[in-house]
């Protein structure tokens, strides 16, 4: 094993996965992840994030490139590099017949654990997870969100060195969201290095330490919140309500720029009274990188309308 | 205990709640044998010898059907509801999987047996209750499911994996004279049915029920079924997803 492939945690490098139907999922993608730190990954539907996902638990085999798990060849030896992750797939379902408790004691021994140190990590768990109310509760007695927890909870039985969490809070109402928001947390605190994939922005710019953006199999952008939005022509934003010659008030309209000082000029050329100036979000980012480019020009069309 | 062996073990306990908390479907599928054998005894009144053919005829068939479709309804839906995706992100093998899902539907296709055996012994039919039957009942259970393995798990869709796991069942069984002597079918299907273990089985199986023991040759054709389709089933069944 590789000593500096260890610190990296997860290293991916130049990963394709073409389809036999000849459709490209996945792009050249090299992308590391280190110890304790959460990298959000951000992209529309079909992007190639579960793609991404499904290669590094072993699941998919790439077309090419390279894998490396904690310094472990995953594409090669992906039981081995499987045994480090902990993960929560996008498609599982529980078993309706067993209860939450039985999902974990059952898994923990198939991951290894037994005796004394698995009913400790399960009461743990149960208690970290809020799940101890529900721990006769059969699976098809559990909402979805309850469901996705106890999921979260077979991930992190075998204290993983890092967690693939494919949309784990889909579904989950904010309280829960929180409450799994707050596990990947102290997993980070415990050096666990997590891969998340989402489609909530508020997560992703919450939780992650660094976000990429896939789109159509390609890792657009990678960065922190602040090297994403450097990455961007818009940094700032300006929103208001427009109002008619005869004072009402049409749908809201929001205007990009370079800086502070541009969108105040607009303000002060509008003759606003009521209006936000922010900087653009990682909703503005994703966006801009996926979809339409904000540009200015664009904007002024917005304007003169 | 080897990490294989453990997790066979823990599959096989997941897969008996199943048993457990679910008892009522598995005590009803397996009176569907004991109801078909004594519908014919009622409806035709045999000779003790026919009788006991179709005692043969009925336990095959229960283990045939249980066997093949308990282990295909329990893939395709652990398939499609996202349970072999959870195995398959703890690291289990492939082959403990399908060993413990077969060894449970061998388990509650050898409990339709025994309601077949217990009811029929209760209602007056002459058997010899020989110990050879335990295991060739179990051979009869473990002799085809490595086929359904393979349809359960490169089924394109869910209900096509119920249903081609249940046509296979059912048309092998309807290949096999189970109910009847092999010599009562044209030539050419006689040819047909020998290709299908339980036509073996029905053999033992009345063989044993009537007090005899000359059973080495099937059974070694059943031995042969069991290592061949469970090995072609583990080997060739679809783990990862495309």
């Amino acid at each position: 094993m590789n000593a500096a492939n260890e610190q990296t945690g997860i290293e991916v490098n130049s990963l394709s996965k073409r389809y036999r139907r000849g459709t490209v999922a996945n792009d050249g993608i090299s992308l590391a992840i280190a110890p304790g730190e959460c990298f959000g990954m951000l992209g529309p539907n079909g992007a190639g994030k579960t793609t991404l996902v499904r290669q590094i638990t072993g699941e998919l085999t790439p077309s090419s490139g390279q894998i490396r798990v904690f310094g472990i060849d995953a594409v090669k030896r992906p039981k081995e590099a499987r045994r480090l992750l902990g993960i929560v797939p996008q498609e599982a379902g529980l078993f309706d017949y067993l209860t939450v408790r039985e999902h974990l004691l059952y898994f923990g021994r198939l991951k290894g654990l037994k005796g004394e140190s698995l009913a400790n990590r399960v009461k743990r768990l149960m208690r970290e997870l809020t799940l101890e109310e529900h721990g006769e509760k059969r699976a098809s007695e559990l909402s979805g969100g309850f469901k996705r927890k106890v999921l979260v909870g077979i991930a992190m039985l075998s204290r993983p060195r890092a967690l693939i969490l494919d949309e784990p809070t889909t579904g989950l109402d904010p309280h829960a969201r929180r409450e799994v928001w707050e596990l990947v947390r102290r997993c980070q605190q415990d050096e666990v290095g997590v891969l998340l994939t989402t489609h909530y922005m508020e997560e992703a710019e919450c939780l992650s330490d660094r976000i990429g953006i896939i789109s159509q199999g390609q890792l657009l952008a990678v960065g922190t919140m602040q090297e994403l939005r450097e990455r961007i022509t818009s940094r700032f934003k300006l929103t208001y309500t427009p109002t008619d010659s005869d004072g009402l008030n049409h749908e809201r309209v929001t205007v990009y720029g370079r800086s502070v000082d541009e969108l105040r000029a607009r303000v002060n050329a509008l003759q606003l009274e009521e209006y936000d100036l922010a900087k653009t979000n990682l909703e503005d980012i994703y966006l801009e990188l996926t979809e339409s480019p904000l540009t200015l020009e664009a904007d002024h069309d917005t304007m003169a309308q | 205990m080897t990490p294989w062996l453990n997790d066979t073990y823990v599959l096989f306990a997941i897969e008996s709640k199943r048993f457990t908390r679910q008892a009522a479907i598995f005590v009803i599928n397996s009176l569907i044998a004991a109801a078909a054998f004594f519908l014919f005894r009622l409806v035709a009144d045999p000779p003790p010898e026919v009788e006991l053919r179709l005692l043969a005829g009925a336990i095959v068939f229960g283990v045939a059907m249980q066997s093949i479709n308990a282990t295909g309804q329990i893939m395709v839906s652990e398939r499609f509801e996202g349970q072999m995706k959870l195995f398959r992100t703890s690291s289990i093998s492939q082959a403990s999987y399908v060993v413990a899902v077969t060894i449970f539907s061998a388990a509650t296709a050898a409990m339709t047996s025994l309601v077949v055996l217990g009811l029929a012994a209760a209602a007056g039919v002459h058997l010899s209750l020989s110990p050879l039957l335990i295991p060739l009942i179990v051979l009869t259970a473990l002799a085809l499911p490595g086929f359904a393995v393979l349809i359960a798990t490169h089924a394109k869709t869910a209900q096509a994996g119920y249903m081609l796991s249940n046509a296979v069942g059912i048309m092998l069984v309807m290949i096999s004279p189970i109910f009847y002597p092999i010599d009562r079918l044209p030539e050419a299907l006689q040819w047909l049915a020998r290709l299908s273990p339980f036509t073996h089985a029905g053999q033992a199986i009345h063989e044993t029920l009537s007090g005899g023991t000359a059973i080495l040759v099937p059974v070694c054709i059943l031995l042969a079924f069991t290592v061949a389709a469970n090995a072609i089933g583990i080997a060739k069944m679809r783990w990862r997803e495309p």
